[in-house]
């Protein structure tokens, strides 16, 4: 189960979340591209082969968004996956990041924490201190 | 004379052992497969990125619209404007 199983219900979570927060998918490294033991294909049905070149990663967000139906702008990491290293992220991860710039809600890595904290988020953005980290 | 060079599956057991203890098990590049296996890998792997209560790490990225085929270079400041901010970390396989 890959974060594309995770992406509706994220999706789902930025129409609920509204205009109390500004929610952005990070897109890193592809975890099953054609390359590795076990490819999974984008929504086209055609296999990812992991981009080498800039263009290339952006053209996977163009036929990703384009098989989902997705409408959303993206943020999209350098081929270094800066981003992605910088918070411990790969394969899929979820940050809530308070309005101070503090970690408020670090997800475990993978399915499960993903899933988790999407509810802690609709709980914590809820409350009055969805400024400050919760105590 | 007696032998006492070590078996060889002790020598191999040894530094499967290292190996172990060092994390090269749980690097990144050995998690492709089945994520029920890798969610139980990751659940013992170290975590290396930012606690509660830290400042969130900068980065710089691209942002893409797909539809329109626009992209901009930013950082992550550029993203905190007084509200709460959701980052999904992710790919698309």
């Amino acid at each position: 189960m890959g974060f594309r199983s995770q992406f509706e219900s994220l999706v789902a979570a930025s129409v609920r979340w509204g205009d109390r927060a500004d929610v952005w998918m990070v897109y890193g490294r592809e975890a099953f591209p054609a390359e590795s033991r076990w490819p999974a294909p984008v929504p086209d049905g055609r296999p990812a082969a992991a981009p080498r070149t800039l263009d290339q990663r952006l053209d996977l967000v163009r036929r990703f968004a384009a098989g989902v139906g997705a409408e959303l702008p993206f943020l999209v990491d350098d081929l270094g996956d800066g981003a992605m290293t910088a918070y411990d992220a790969y394969p899929f991860r979820l940050f809530a990041i308070a309005a101070d710039g503090t970690i408020a809600l670090p997800s475990t890595k993978g399915a499960a924490g993903f899933a988790e904290t999407l509810e802690r988020v609709d709980a914590w953005l809820e409350g009055p201190r969805a400024a400050h980290p919760p105590r | 004379m007696t032998d006492r060079r070590p078996p060889v599956c002790s020598i191999v057991a040894a530094l499967l052992a290292v190996l172990a203890a060092t994390g090269l098990r749980s690097q990144p590049a050995d998690r492709e497969g089945c994520f029920a296996d890798c969610t139980a890998d990751l659940r013992g792997s170290v975590d290396l990125g930012p606690r509660q209560g830290t400042p969130a790490p900068p980065f710089a990225a691209i942002r893409f619209d797909p539809l329109t085929g626009e992209r901009r270079a930013l950082e992550l400041g550029s993203l905190l404007d007084g509200r709460p901010l959701i980052l999904a970390f992710g790919s698309f396989t």
